[in-house]
């Protein structure tokens, strides 16, 4: 199919030479220069946060989408914060959790009766747990990169989504968020993780009479445990 | 892409006598105006933001083939595969293609406008591959055998009792007692049936809102999950997607972010937003095995560098149609065309052509609420009147029309013999509307009063009362 690729781009390049667009040096020009760039067009005011305000952000508008949020201080915390979280939705003690090096001290000792294994999802748990990249605090949407940290099916088959966000990882706008994301996960030529997946509150559906319905193919709830 | 507009005022006539579709016509004034309107207001910038949108989209499309190609390299870099398509018989063949070097039997499929273009399902059918829509609104008329009505609420023409009805009769092997008259339990149902559905498919396929040529990855925006559902669990990912699907760079995709929910559904951000870049990697315990990238052409190239190019910066979020008198009094399906609303009556006669989707730029009162919401600033009822002169210059309007509009012209080139004819009309209407002042029927005007009465004129004609009323200010 080459010769698909050639009628494509020659059309396109015929439409631009024949217009009063720039020539393919200049195109080249263009294009390269933005994709160095990298500049962001504009960023809300509301973005522009740090520290607890940013916190305070990320909370209240991951709150009003329907997510739950616990602050604990250090990671030893974690199990029991877990646990806390399926005693109070009276879920069996039993979690799914990726191999997230953060994960490795998250207090599990001090919760001998929670279950908990580690690997992708095969839908058969109710709750899994993984640990966010980054998050963004103007929309309290977080973002999780794929790998054996934290497998992708944890995010969308089972029916309670627990996320621990470190808040040293959230940033003010999208922009910044994204940008951190890509710049570390793409030192020496690396490409993305497979994924990023963006997510901003439980799984939804508004396509039975446009009313909001939780839970579609995705999580039920999502519940996330800010860190620091 | 098939097209059937040409009976477009067949259709319209019924679906304003359809009382189930009126009913659920009723949603799409209710829902989304308020809240787009709502998400809107509660971004300051978002007026500028809009403007800066627009300067992105406009720079890609003056540098498309070069962001393509790079998009391509990085795919590739990434292990993933790129696919061009000239046209839509090109792009069923290379996803039927790579679904039968994956042996596959069942694909899954996540919202898709475009595999809607391309009438995929029927291919892939023909050929012997179940392809399953797992988007609620997708598997609910795909239950019926019908095509979506809205490019981002494909079963909005429904109400949950002809959806309750579906579900009973093609979910038989299910409790004939259940509850099912709730959105709640309709979604329940849909969410366990189609569980096992993901995990049996062989090719997962999916649309994306965005290319992003910095990273070599596709995006897709959804808040169900089961995009990500489909395009996870099977061993073959596709991403069907067109060529100004691109942006630059992740900030880029960020600010056109910022447009798309809030003027589709009046989120902030969707629930999921994805970005997919390459296949499984080395260590990774799931996700698909192959990435697969189709690019498809299908007439847009043939739009850059004319009076139509704009219609490309379009970023499919619904809002002209959500704001659409005539969609608010026909919905969807009247238009007989993949896309519908004001962005389809203008991006149908430039893809399928003037000559079958002539009555769709027609199907407009020029109001402007289209344009207005447009977040990308497509100037959709400009568009619309550049495809009206274009179909009057083809000679495809109705001969009764076109005389009627050049007697019309004529007239109006010529005032005294407008007045005339005027001041000749006006107090013969006015006889007509007797002491009612309303005319119930009228030669060659049927259109309007079989519907409705039409306002009768006073009986003077603007001119003379202007000339009166000059009079007695003078006096």
């Amino acid at each position: 199919m080459s010769s698909a690729r050639k009628t494509i781009l020659e059309r396109i390049g015929k439409a631009m030479d024949e217009g009063l667009v720039p020539t393919l040096s200049e195109r080249q020009q263009g294009a390269n220069a933005r994709l160095s760039e990298k500049k962001p067009a504009l960023v809300p005011a509301s973005a522009n946060v740090f520290g607890e305000e940013a916190i305070a952000l990320f909370s209240a508008k991951a709150e009003a989408v329907n997510a739950t949020v616990v602050r604990i201080s250090s990671s030893a915390e974690i199990a029991s914060a877990v646990t806390d979280y399926l005693a109070t939705k009276n879920l069996p003690a039993k979690i799914r959790r990726g191999a997230d090096p953060l994960l490795d001290q998250a207090g599990w000792e001090s919760e001998p009766l929670l279950d908990v294994s580690i690997g992708p999802s095969d839908g058969s748990d109710i709750a899994g747990l993984s640990v966010a990249a980054s998050a963004v605090a103007e929309t309290g949407t977080l973002t999780l990169c794929s790998g054996p940290e934290n497998p992708t099916t944890l995010n969308f088959l089972p029916d309670y989504h627990l996320i621990v966000l470190p808040v040293d990882r959230l940033h003010g706008s999208l922009e910044k968020s994204l940008r951190r994301l890509v710049d570390e996960a793409t030192v020496e030529d690396r490409a993305l993780p497979r994924v990023v997946n963006l997510v901003t509150g439980p799984s939804r559906s508004g396509d039975v009479e446009q009313q909001i319905v939780l839970g579609a193919h995705g999580p039920r709830a999502l519940h996330i445990i800010l860190l620091g | 892409m098939k097209v059937h507009s040409a009976d477009f005022i067949e259709r319209s006539a019924e679906a304003i006598g359809d009382a189930q579709l009126q009913r659920a016509l009723g949603n799409v004034r209710a829902g989304f105006i308020g809240k787009r309107a709502k998400a809107a207001a509660a971004l300051p910038e978002f007026e500028a933001i809009r403007d800066a949108a627009v300067d992105i989209k406009n720079h890609v499309l003056g540098h498309l083939d070069v962001y393509l190609e790079r998009f391509e390299t990085n795919v590739k870099a990434a292990g993933g595969h790129v696919h061009w398509a000239r046209d839509d018989d090109e792009a069923r063949s290379i996803i039927l293609d790579i679904c039968r070097k994956a042996d596959a039997k069942t694909v899954t499929k996540g919202k898709s406008m475009l595999t809607e273009e391309i009438e995929l399902n029927a291919h892939l059918q023909e050929h012997g591959i179940e392809a399953v829509e797992t988007d609620l609104g997708e598997y609910i008329i795909q239950l019926r055998g019908e095509t979506p009505s809205h490019i981002i609420a494909p079963a909005v023409h429904l109400n949950r009792d002809q959806v309750e009805a579906d579900f009973r009769r093609v979910h038989s092997h299910l409790d004939r007692t259940r509850v099912l008259d709730s959105p709640e339990s309709l979604l329940g149902e849909a969410r366990e049936v189609l569980r096992q559905r993901y995990f049996e498919a062989d090719v997962g396929i999916t649309g994306a809102n965005f290319l992003v040529a910095e990273t070599g990855s596709s995006v897709i925006v959804t808040n169900e999950g089961n995009g990500d559902l489909t395009q996870t669990l099977p061993r073959v990912h596709i991403a069907l997607a067109s060529i100004e699907k691109i942006v630059p760079t992740m900030e880029d995709l960020s600010t056109i972010l910022r447009l798309l929910a809030r003027s589709a559904t009046g989120q902030e951000m969707s629930v999921y937003t994805t970005i997919s870049t390459g296949p499984r990697r080395d260590g990774d315990q799931d996700g698909p095995e192959e990435y697969h990238v189709v690019l498809l052409d299908n007439g847009r190239s043939a739009l850059l560098g004319t009076e139509f190019q704009e219609v490309l910066r379009c970023i499919r979020c619904g809002a002209c149609m959500n704001h659409c008198p005539v969609f608010h009094a026909v919905g969807g399906h009247a238009y007989g065309a993949v896309y519908p609303g004001p962005i389809g009556a203008v991006i149908t006669p430039a893809l399928a052509g003037i000559d079958k989707a002539g009555h769709l730029p027609n199907a407009s009162t020029f109001c402007g609420r289209c344009e207005s919401v447009c977040p990308m600033r497509i100037p959709l009822p400009k568009l619309m009147r550049q495809w009206r002169e274009k179909e009057y210059e083809q000679g495809y309007q109705p001969g009764g029309m076109r005389r009627g509009m050049s007697l019309w012209a004529f007239a109006a080139r010529h005032p005294r013999l407008y007045r005339i004819g005027a001041s000749i009309a006006a107090p013969l209407l006015s006889r007509l509307g007797g002491t009612r002042h309303r005319i119930s029927r009228l030669p060659f005007a049927s259109g309007w009063t079989d519907a409705r009465d039409l306002p009768a004129p006073e009986g003077e004609t603007f001119m003379q009362a202007y000339a009166k009323s000059k009079t007695r200010n003078a006096a």
